[in-house]
């Protein structure tokens, strides 16, 4: 018998139950509701796409922690989390610059290319959507949520479906969007009514 | 014969068991942390964190966070030794026959 089984089941279920209110998840519909939008009915302004989420970014952890602590109260993981948390970061940036790195390749393959690369042309309008699902997994198994894979696999669809009808970009991720943002209510408002803030000790 | 095991007391009661748990498993957690993981009542958590720390096995360190009174707790040196033995000694008894 694994004696650690137990204590490591339990710190697990402590962890999920830190990321259990639903702030990540509204944080992530609203960023890819904001960029949907603006990519299908104002492309011209796609630099505002950026926008939300980079005021977003900045006051989601002091935005968490007045929400959260009250009501489910503050806690220093062990180092061996700490550790893990530390290593799936920089695992997650590095996964970013590759993918970053890949797609300006795919595009420079594209643009130089004489007779173009049908392929990439063809699965350019859902090619942000994928790379979001693979971000999406990164963060599932970050926060041990398997929910995000949902949303993942949310996003991969409505890139396929994309894809497939040659639509415009920024509908998987205004899809997935409206999917996460309802996800996240659900989450925030059932979190708020199961946890009171604790006024006193 | 088998003797009867020489169980940490301290630990043994059921609502300390449960503390020193989620206090093992993390590096520390304040009072409203360890009532919501937990269940147990502020006094309940209070009496029992007394007893820990008299004996060596938890640090209780108040302060105040943005207006708000926090009381954090945390695992000495001796208190997760305490309970590695006494994890060891209740596996040992009901661990799974291999």
């Amino acid at each position: 018998m694994d004696r650690t089984s137990d204590l490591n089941a339990l710190e697990s279920n402590l962890y999920r139950a830190a990321y259990s209110d639903g702030i990540i998840d509204l944080f992530l519909g609203f960023s890819l509701l904001f960029i949907g939008a603006i990519w299908i009915w104002a492309p011209d302004y796609g630099g505002l796409a950026g926008v939300l989420p980079a005021v977003m970014v900045p006051t989601l952890l002091p935005l968490r922690k007045q929400v959260v602590e009250p009501r489910g109260g503050y806690v220093k993981w062990g180092e061996t989390r700490r550790r893990w948390e530390r290593r799936n970061y920089w695992a997650m940036a590095l996964a970013g610059v590759l993918v970053f790195l890949l797609g300006i390749a795919a595009f420079l393959v594209t643009a130089n290319s004489s007779q173009g690369s049908d392929v990439l042309v063809e699965i350019a309008p859902g090619l942000l959507a994928f790379i979001l699902a693979f971000v999406a997994v990164g963060l599932g198994f970050m926060m041990e949520a398997w929910r995000m894979f949902l949303y993942a696999a949310a996003l991969a669809i409505g890139g396929v479906l994309t894809v497939l009808a040659q639509g415009r970009p920024g509908w998987p991720l205004f899809g997935a969007g409206i999917v996460i943002v309802i996800t996240g209510t659900a989450m925030l408002v059932g979190y708020l009514n199961e946890n009171p803030a604790v006024s006193s000790e | 014969m088998i003797e009867p095991p020489e169980f940490d007391r301290l630990i043994h009661e059921p609502a300390r068991l449960v503390l020193m748990s989620n206090l093992y498993v993390v590096e520390e957690a304040d009072f409203v942390f360890l009532s919501r993981q937990t269940g147990l009542t502020a006094g309940n958590i209070s009496s029992h964190m007394s007893r820990l720390e008299d004996a060596g096995y938890v640090t209780i360190e108040k302060s105040i966070v943005g207006k708000r009174p926090r009381t954090t707790y945390a695992l000495t040196g001796e208190g997760r030794t305490a309970f590695g033995r006494y994890r060891n000694q209740v596996t040992g008894i009901l661990g799974e026959p291999s």
